[in-house]
């Protein structure tokens, strides 16, 4: 492996990722310097105050270090199996992009140090976040001990975080290389595995929030930590011959001597030697990978002629619509399902958006009658976020098609539309599992099933086409929806804040108008609910289809103008 | 000389390249032709060490590619088809980041040679721009920069001229056409047959992984026993389209 040109690499791949300096040229800014600019300065202050904080507490605080030590080492193995997970994760979704490295593959560099070099570049941004915090609370210790030292446990711990997230993340690496080698050929397997694991990170995400919130979840904090404590030992994650432990060993026994000398040894063979063995292994690994082939070559499978029938998508069954609003829908669902882990986001999302916005309202009320107004809520929240993602995501997301499908002589209108289309399967599946509910806390509701199933229908179609109009003026038609192809990233909104706050404002004031004449319908009589019912839906399609409109004239106009 | 000694490649059970041998002498333009698939990319893949073949021998100037590559990648350069580069550098940046990977001293040498080659390639207005906002040709033009500014004994470059301007594409054949006669090897794959027939001295036809004809273009006409464009020899070799069907698809 060559130092030096590791080096070179680090320094440029820093200056891609890190910029917080405009670049001279004219035809494009760099976007997100001051964003990055202002990170730095975030990061800086919240370490200021966790570490001025830290040290006022610690030096009041008589604190007995060989009793934290374990259970530092237990936070420390937990830091190394989610460098582990988390390099899986990057490994299995970013081999396929080694092309995108291909300008370093033909360069006298050794494949090892390329490798090694992506490696330590995620060392450094997995990190991050145990530097926020981490850094400054042992920094502050440090000073306590040793005050004119400090500047040397920030760099002694710096660097033990880093050596044990990129070691984890080696052996993240190989396992990755070996998932992605099972998957490739294996399409749907991919596709099916990828989704339940967004699918479960999403649930654990929500389940966390309600634990946040719940009161019973700070009564039994203690205890679930207990718990937690006596599981990671079960799994030997307090072990002395961890590598968690060993760091936690390392960084502490400054400050109250050596217990064991060969133990010392032991942790920093784990600490400074393990980690690095663990890199070469990664490197030559993946070099033998990459360079033999073995990872390009595919399951081929035999080719079957397949008898192709008239092709004819419809959204919904028996019901025939334009067939470019036909076309549109199809397509829109068919490449979201594509990337399942979008799909299930898309789809899931809303569960936590639903407990982050209701669960405080209601922790610890009584809900009794309030029951259906929160069921209506969660409609609210699943059926707009659906129209969000299917028509104004989606939307923007197709900023490089606009062109083609302009030029074909589409009517931008009805494209726009299947988008909005899109979305009403799902929130109709929404309408009848909410009205089910209803149903079954009060058998009395039965009548209004097909009209909360409509409002579903409702909110989606005004929400659809208003969403459309505020993407286009304020979506950033150069994103990409694939981010998750690359390294660290995630699905980013590609509307401006801006816009969401705007679209946010028209669509409940026009819901909130709509919903609102049918809620006074229902209480004076369900029959003039029905016959009203009839009014707002065509008025919600005829507000859906202006704002749809309107997205299509600034779109067209766009492209002419903006070249998307 | 570039020699290339019984060349084969197997994915799992797919034969991709089938023996193939040749030699490119300094001073020569080397025409890699053959239809899509054939096993030309494979080649040069392996040709530049970034991919090891399963059998056969590959000399770069004597040095052996598949046991020193770093060493032979030092005499190489490479323009791939559609060039991917690092989107969030600026052009002077990314060809600094190539000339450093390549321990070419940061002195006035290497910064006049870099502005000459922009200047040449009518990338001066661009030079501080982020390769993101880069269009096509743009990015070949910066791509074919960075595999010439170590001024390479080999350089290997597939379907060099597609999305660049003509005069880019002037500009980048006197440039090979220079480099071939200060004694460098040019490893050309291209589909405009044009273009192969007017600046190679010997040319090779692939198909299905094996070299079927090579020469120079008298050699190959020798061979046919045909006074007949590259173009109407390589369809002669390969297999032309079936003119039955097109005909019939176009009367409906």
């Amino acid at each position: 492996m060559g130092l030096r040109e590791l080096i070179v690499m680090l320094r440029y791949d820093s200056k891609q990722y890190f910029r917080v300096k405009q670049i001279s040229g004219e035809r494009q800014k760099v976007e997100g310097t001051k964003k990055n600019l202002l990170v730095i300065v975030f990061f800086a202050f919240v370490m200021l105050i966790v570490g001025g904080f830290s040290y006022f507490i610690l030096a009041k605080l008589s604190l007995d270090i060989k009793q934290v030590i374990p259970l530092i080492g237990i936070l420390f193995n937990f830091v190394f199996i989610m460098s582990i997970i988390g390099f899986i994760m990057t490994s299995v979704t970013s081999v396929h992009n080694v092309e995108k490295i291909e300008y370093l593959l033909v360069q006298p560099v050794s494949l090892k140090t390329i490798f090694a070099e992506k490696i330590l570049l995620y060392g450094f941004y997995g990190s991050m976040l145990y530097f926020l915090i981490g850094l400054p609370i042992y920094t502050a210790l440090a000073a306590t001990y040793y005050p004119l030292l400090t500047p040397i446990f920030a760099i002694y711990f710096t660097i033990m975080t880093i050596l044990v997230v990129i070691g984890g993340a080696s052996i993240g690496g190989i396992f990755g290389l070996v998932i992605y080698k099972f998957l490739q050929g294996r399409r749907l397997l991919k596709q099916i595995l990828s989704g339940l694991a967004t699918a479960i990170a999403i649930l654990i995400g929500s389940f966390y929030y309600v634990f946040i919130y719940s009161d019973t979840g700070n009564q039994f904090m203690p205890e679930i930590l207990n718990s937690l404590i006596q599981l990671s030992s079960t799994f030997g994650l307090s072990s002395k011959y961890t590598i968690g432990y060993a760091m936690s060993n390392l960084l502490f026994s400054p400050f109250i001597g050596p217990d064991n000398i060969l133990q010392i040894i032991f942790d920093i063979f784990l600490v400074f030697v393990l980690p690095l063995d663990l890199i070469y292994l990664n490197t030559a690994i993946c070099e033998k990978a990459h360079y033999s082939g073995w990872i390009t070559i595919g399951k081929r499978k035999e080719k079957k002629k397949t008898k192709r029938t008239k092709w004819n998508p419809h959204l919904f069954p028996m019901i025939e619509l334009d067939p470019v609003v036909s076309v549109s829908a199809w397509y829109n669902i068919a490449m979201i399902k594509r990337e399942s882990s979008v799909f299930v986001s898309y789809l899931l999302m809303p569960i936590r958006l639903t407990i982050f916005m209701l669960l405080p309202l209601f922790m610890g009320e009584e809900i009794g009658g309030l029951v259906i107004f929160l069921l209506i809520m969660i409609i609210y929240i699943f059926t707009s976020s659906y129209a969000n993602s299917f028509a104004g995501y989606e939307l923007v997301y197709e900023g490089k098609n606009f062109l083609n499908i302009l030029s074909s002589g589409v009517d931008l209108r009805k494209y726009i539309k299947g988008k909005v289309y899109s979305a009403i399967p799902f929130s109709i599946i929404v309408g009848i599992i909410i009205g089910i509910i209803c149903v079954i806390l009060d058998f009395s509701l039965i009548p209004t099933l097909p009209i909360i199933i409509a409002m579903a229908i409702i909110i989606t179609l005004v929400q659809g086409g208003v969403t459309s109009y505020y993407s286009s003026l304020y979506g950033n038609f150069k994103s990409d929806r694939l981010f998750l192809k690359q390294r660290g990233a995630n699905i980013q909104p590609p509307i401006g804040f801006k816009g969401i706050i705007l679209r946010f404002l028209v669509s409940v004031t026009i819901l909130l108008i709509l919903l609102g004449t049918e809620l006074i319908l229902i209480l004076y009589d369900i029959v003039y609910a029905y016959i009203g019912l009839v009014f707002i839906l065509i008025i919600a399609k005829k507000i859906s289809n202006r704002y749809i409109a309107k997205a299509a004239r600034k779109i067209s106009e766009l492209e002419t103008t903006d070249y998307l | 000389m570039l020699r290339v000694i019984k060349l084969t490649k197997y994915f799992g059970d797919f034969l991709a390249v089938n023996s193939i041998s040749f030699e490119a002498k300094e001073g020569e333009i080397f025409g890699l032709l053959g239809p899509n698939g054939s096993g030309k990319s494979t080649t040069m893949r392996m040709i530049l060490g970034l991919l090891k073949p399963t059998w056969g021998e590959i000399y770069a100037n004597e040095i052996d590619v598949i046991k020193e590559r770093e060493r032979a990648k030092r005499i190489m350069g490479y323009v791939p088809d559609d060039p991917i580069l690092p989107e969030r550098l600026t052009a002077w940046e990314f060809v600094n980041y190539i000339a450093d990977l390549r321990a070419i001293p940061r002195d006035e040498e290497r910064e006049k040679r870099l502005y000459e080659l922009f200047d040449l390639l009518d990338l001066n207005d661009a030079i501080d721009d982020l390769i993101e906002s880069f269009s096509r040709g743009m990015r070949k033009k910066l791509a074919i920069i960075a595999a010439i500014l170590h001024k390479p004994k080999i350089l290997v470059v597939d379907e060099l001229f597609t999305g660049i301007d003509p005069k880019g594409a002037n500009t980048i054949k006197t440039i090979l056409k220079g480099m071939r006669d200060q004694g460098s090897i040019i490893i050309l794959s291209t589909h405009i047959l044009e273009i192969a027939e007017k600046i190679c001295n010997r040319l090779a036809i692939i198909k299905m992984g094996e070299i079927i004809a090579s020469g120079t273009m008298e050699e190959l006409r020798e061979s046919t026993g045909e006074n007949a464009s590259l173009e109407e020899l390589f369809l002669e070799l390969t297999g032309g389209p079936d003119i039955q069907k097109i005909i019939e698809f176009l009367e409906g």
